[in-house]
């Protein structure tokens, strides 16, 4: 679920004055991580460029983060695969993200964001919420501080963004999405039905490739079919999500703008890896998971959750994804109870990985507990108490020295293994 | 485009209006006149602040970074054609 509608379950109403229309806008930077490389590269520029999150650049594994707008032309955007990505557009230029640069850009985004509301939710690493209910006449009308803020993203950081503004952030985020790059688009109420009505219902953020299926199961393809369902229908059919689909086709949404400072529900703590090709080795897998393990308890820890329900993902083959989940008993954040857990969940697949090798693996933790909520003391805590002194010394010294500091000695091998696995080729599919 | 060289280099550097500017570097027993900075920006490396610049020197584009912590320069990645890649 996007978390629009996850705002609207976990944070209190803003106070607004009764006769203020409520107003808010999304900025949505455009093509953000190809358009920093674009603009700190020059010699990039006007050339298809594919930032990529991946440990090789010479392999095909990993998947593109940002495309830029000359290699969206050829159907390469983000999410797509390396490998997919070099059957396209063979004579691109390919280069690793780097997140520190990026997150400095995210940075002086939000800054300049904050000029303009005392109510900013940072949505993403590129996205951001601004209610301009109370701050929007210091600058004009909405409109104005929209084309403000834009002109300013432009001059100070030399890149676009794309700005919706509407009376919520549904409306909002859809109206930054109707043109790009380098967009305004302003929707008054009075405008929504003829604006959203022709629209894919896969427009509505939350909306993916699955619920598209459902619904065009039933005869919706359009966001004006949605608004003519019955809303029993769709709460028959799909619930909760039913109910607030169809008040979204009437860009109806209450979900208020919370502060970053308010913090947003944290669901789940996660991290997953592509292996290109794929393994079926068991035994690497396994040593794979633990790597993951290791980075997503130390996230935990950093942010001062436990977690009580482990989940695995597996992707065979490129062709089926599964996930098992199972409780742990007690919460933890420790990297080697839940790496125990989830090796059980991989090994249980056994069958599965003879057939198809595993091409992507990850693990989360979710059911989460503030660690200074309190957690029950079972017999595991006594026994992890070892445990929880080196992850202790571990967090230290990645705090000191960055987190590649230290690594455990049955990773330091997995690396090679991992290059020296098979690579994928082209033609395969 | 782009390779990866993450090496240890001799960097000579002003500070202009309270900002560093780096003007040259030595690398691979080569003399590096920056021309231009196109790109700047500051991240962290466990408790030391760092800064990554990426700067023109002929017609590559090289990223080098500054540990404050280490007061050590980095040269992290070559773009372009000298780069042989």
């Amino acid at each position: 679920m996007s978390p629009a509608f996850r705002g609207h379950l976990c944070a209190p109403p803003r106070p607004v004055s009764r006769t203020a229309v409520r107003t808010v806008i999304h900025v949505d930077m455009d093509a953000y991580f190809a358009s920093v490389e674009q603009r700190d590269l020059p010699i990039y520029r006007k050339k298809p460029l594919l930032v990529c999150h991946t440990d090789d650049l010479s392999s095909y594994r990993g998947i593109v983060a940002a495309a830029s707008y000359e290699a969206r032309e050829f159907g390469v955007k983000s999410g797509t695969s390396v490998l997919e990505a070099k059957l396209k557009l063979p004579h691109a230029a390919y280069i690793a993200g780097n997140y520190e640069k990026y997150l400095h850009n995210t940075r002086l985004l939000m800054q300049i964001c904050e000029k303009y509301t005392d109510c900013l939710e940072v949505y993403s690493i590129d996205e951001a919420f601004l209610d301009i209910t109370a701050t929007a006449h210091f600058f004009g009308s909405p409109r104005d501080t929209a084309v403000r803020l834009q002109a300013e993203v432009a001059k100070k950081l030399r890149l676009t963004c794309s700005v919706g503004v509407g009376p919520n952030k549904l409306v909002a985020k859809m109206a930054s999405e109707l043109k790009k790059p380098f967009g305004l688009t302003v929707i008054e109420p009075e405008d929504l039905p003829g604006i959203f009505a022709p629209l894919p219902v896969d427009s509505i953020p939350g909306v993916g490739r699955r619920m598209r299926r459902h619904l065009d199961a039933i005869g919706i393809r359009t966001i004006g079919q949605l608004a003519e369902a019955p809303s029993g229908l769709m709460r028959e059919k799909f619930g909760v999500i039913g109910e607030i689909l169809h008040k979204a086709a009437f860009g109806i949404d209450d979900s208020p703008v919370v502060p970053s400072y308010k913090g947003m529900e944290v669901k789940s703590f996660g991290q997953s890896l592509s292996l290109g090709k794929g393994s079926a080795d068991v035994e690497y897998l396994c040593d794979v998971l633990l790597g993951l393990c290791d980075g997503a308890t130390r996230r935990m820890r950093k942010a001062g959750y436990l977690g009580r329900t482990v989940a695995v993902y597996i992707c065979l083959g490129r062709l089926f994804d599964l996930s098992r989940r199972t409780g742990l008993g007690c919460y933890t954040d420790l990297p080697g109870r839940v790496h125990d857990v989830a090796k059980d969940l991989l090994l249980r697949e056994r069958a599965s990985l003879d057939v198809y090798p595993a091409t992507k693996v990850g693990v989360s933790v979710t059911n989460l507990a503030k660690r200074e909520d309190g957690q029950q003391t079972t017999v595991f805590d006594v026994l992890d108490e070892k445990e929880a002194a080196v992850a202790a010394v571990v967090d230290r010294l990645k705090n000191r020295y960055g987190e590649k500091a230290v690594t455990r000695c049955s990773l330091i091998g997995i690396r090679n293994r991992y290059k020296g696995a098979p690579r994928a080729e082209i033609g395969i599919f | 485009m782009a390779v990866d060289v993450h090496e240890p280099i001799e960097v000579s550097a002003v500070f202009v209006r309270g900002r560093l500017k780096p003007v040259s570097f030595m690398w691979s027993r080569r003399h590096h006149k920056i021309s231009e900075i196109t790109g700047v920006y500051k991240y962290s490396a466990g408790t030391s602040a760092c800064y990554g610049y990426t700067v023109r020197s002929g017609d590559d584009l090289y990223e080098i970074s500054l540990n404050t912590g280490e007061m050590a320069w980095r040269l992290e990645r070559i773009h372009g054609c000298e780069s042989g890649v």
